[in-house]
């Protein structure tokens, strides 16, 4: 119970959903139920400078995620510790009304550990050592859901063009790309039906003019030759992601 | 006003003076009757919405009002009702100012602006019967809906009452339930997957808010910083018959009767525009 909001009954749930008697008349042949081939990733819409009072700012879009990020910094770091190096800070939040079963406002664990991997894939890109005694906050929600794992690698793509935007110094832009297994073969850009029916989930981000990984993440069943295989693949995805990211900055100039 | 003191020939640009002396600098330009982002005094900012873009939603409306922005997103779950009134459903309005839309906004628990506007927009809801709470009964002493209406404000630039409340009122009128039917045996309920019911609004009570600067200039539709400067804000709630709903005088200094008699005809016709703009929004969807 938050005495600060104004409370709903104790317990909600979600009517159940009949299940429709129709048969789906998908054909089997394909691998993937919203017949994308195995490669396809949804296209892109990024729009920075969405946020008047924020120091950088992007808007994501690609079909039904949605989602904005703010970035405030570098401003003074509100820890007394004095650091030679800046820090990030990273708030990354569901809207209650993005998924399909309502979030509350505190953030639970796995909003907290994606805030965490999103500090973790851009560590490595960010000039810190430019910015002492100063932290570089970034703010994400997500306003629409569709597919968790497409969901954080938009958000880290979208950060990209938020700070960017607020003109802090990075030795690349963060392109991050989604990938999951279906039946043996390695699709990219899972939505969230794809992601219910698998259990296995894979996210990299990369710089890719330098060429570097930052951030892997590979959980559930994946055989060890597909993950590696999936490495490329995302690779691949993240380059053609980075034209999309070129265009929106050469655009918004 | 790039000369303050010719004296010592110390000269101040414009930027600069704003930031001094903001005050002074939004005199020089209201005795021009104009205000320095170019509106007259009681011109409000331009309103746009967009309805149903949010899918997992099941009503939503973004709402752009000059560097404003709110989402309203309607989320409808299933409870029991409460014991005294078994065939009354809920409506659980909040207003979130997360730290993404301006840097005022600290993370963590909701701040005193963010409590103030959800409260008072849940005491509209209860006092002013916008929605008849009868007609979410599912089925009597089992099972009621539960509509979350929560307001996520992505850019903060003053106003915020007015925006919240407006995309409220959206998102409400475009609300699609799906249609369900209470299993009494499991105790379960049931929903189809199309989602059409609409829900009927008893009245559509829309807000104008106005504040007071140097006790004589009304200025409508406040930005962040005029509000900073203002010590006084008036928000007058009227409904579609052009009744009054609410009336607030946040603080601030003594106004004259006259003075808030002034705001009213305003005010309605400022109510009058969104309402118009809702409508012709519905007819394009």
């Amino acid at each position: 119970m938050d005495k600060r909001r104004i409370n709903g009954p104790e317990i909600s749930v979600k009517p159940i959903e009949k299940k429709s008697t129709q048969p789906k008349n998908n054909k089997d042949d394909g691998i993937r139920k919203n017949n994308r081939s195995v490669d396809n990733i949804r296209p892109i819409f990024i729009k920075p400078n969405v946020i008047k009072k924020a120091n950088g700012s992007a808007y994501y879009e690609a079909e039904n995620i949605k989602i904005i990020c703010g970035v405030y910094g570098p401003r003074s770091s509100k820890r007394s510790m004095v650091s030679d190096e800046g820090t990030i800070y990273c708030e990354f939040k569901f809207a209650p009304f993005s998924c399909n079963k309502r979030c509350g406002y505190i953030r639970n664990a796995q909003e907290r550990e994606y805030s965490l991997i999103i500090q973790q894939a851009f560590l490595p890109a960010i000039r810190l050592n430019l910015y002492p005694k100063s932290s570089i906050d970034i703010y994400v929600t997500v306003l629409e859901n569709d597919g968790t794992t497409a969901c954080l690698a938009a958000a880290i793509t979208c950060i990209s063009i938020a700070l960017t935007d607020a003109g802090i110094q990075m030795y690349d832009l963060v392109a991050a790309a989604s990938a999951t297994c279906i039946k043996g073969n390695i699709c990219l850009d899972p939505d969230a039906s794809e992601e219910n029916d698998t259990n296995s989930k894979f996210m990299l981000s990369y710089m890719p003019s330098l060429k570097q990984v930052t951030h892997v993440l590979c959980t559930g069943k994946m055989e060890a030759e597909q993950s590696i295989e999936a490495i490329g693949i995302c690779i691949d995805a993240c380059n053609s992601i980075k034209t999309v990211m070129d265009h929106c900055l050469i655009n918004s100039h | 006003m790039a000369e303050v003191s010719n004296k010592d020939s110390f000269v101040l640009d414009a930027n600069t003076f704003a930031k001094l002396h903001p005050k002074e600098f939004y005199r020089k330009f209201l005795t021009n009757n104009i205000r320095p982002d170019g509106r007259l005094l009681k011109k409000f900012r331009k309103t746009s919405i967009n309805l149903n873009s949010i899918k997992s939603a099941e009503g939503s409306c973004v709402l752009k009002m000059g560097k404003t922005s709110v989402v309203c997103g309607i989320k409808a779950e299933v409870a029991e009702p409460r014991v005294d009134d078994p065939r009354k459903g809920y409506i659980v309005p909040n207003v979130e100012l997360s730290p993404i839309c301006s840097s005022l906004f600290k993370p963590g628990p909701p701040g005193e602006l963010a409590q103030s506007i959800s409260e008072r927009i849940d005491k509209l809801f209860k006092q002013c019967k916008i929605i008849d709470l009868d007609k979410l009964c599912i089925s009597e002493k089992n099972a009621v809906w539960v509509l979350y209406v929560d307001v996520i404000c992505i850019s903060y630039d003053g106003n915020i009452f007015d925006a919240a409340l407006f995309s409220i009122i959206s998102a409400l009128k475009n609300l699609k339930l799906p249609e369900v039917t209470f299993i009494e045996e499991e105790g379960k309920v049931e929903a189809s997957e199309e989602k059409t019911i609409s829900l009927e609004l008893l009245s559509t009570p829309l807000s104008a808010t106005y504040v007071v600067f140097d006790k004589k200039y009304i200025l409508a539709d406040p930005n962040e910083e005029e509000e900073n400067l203002s010590s006084t804000s008036l928000t007058f709630i009227y409904n579609e018959q052009h009744k009054l709903c609410g009336i607030s005088k946040l603080g601030g200094i003594p106004l004259s009767k006259e003075l808030i008699q002034d705001c009213t005809e305003s005010a309605i016709e400022r109510t009058d525009n969104l309402r118009q703009l809702l409508d012709s929004t519905m007819k394009n969807l």
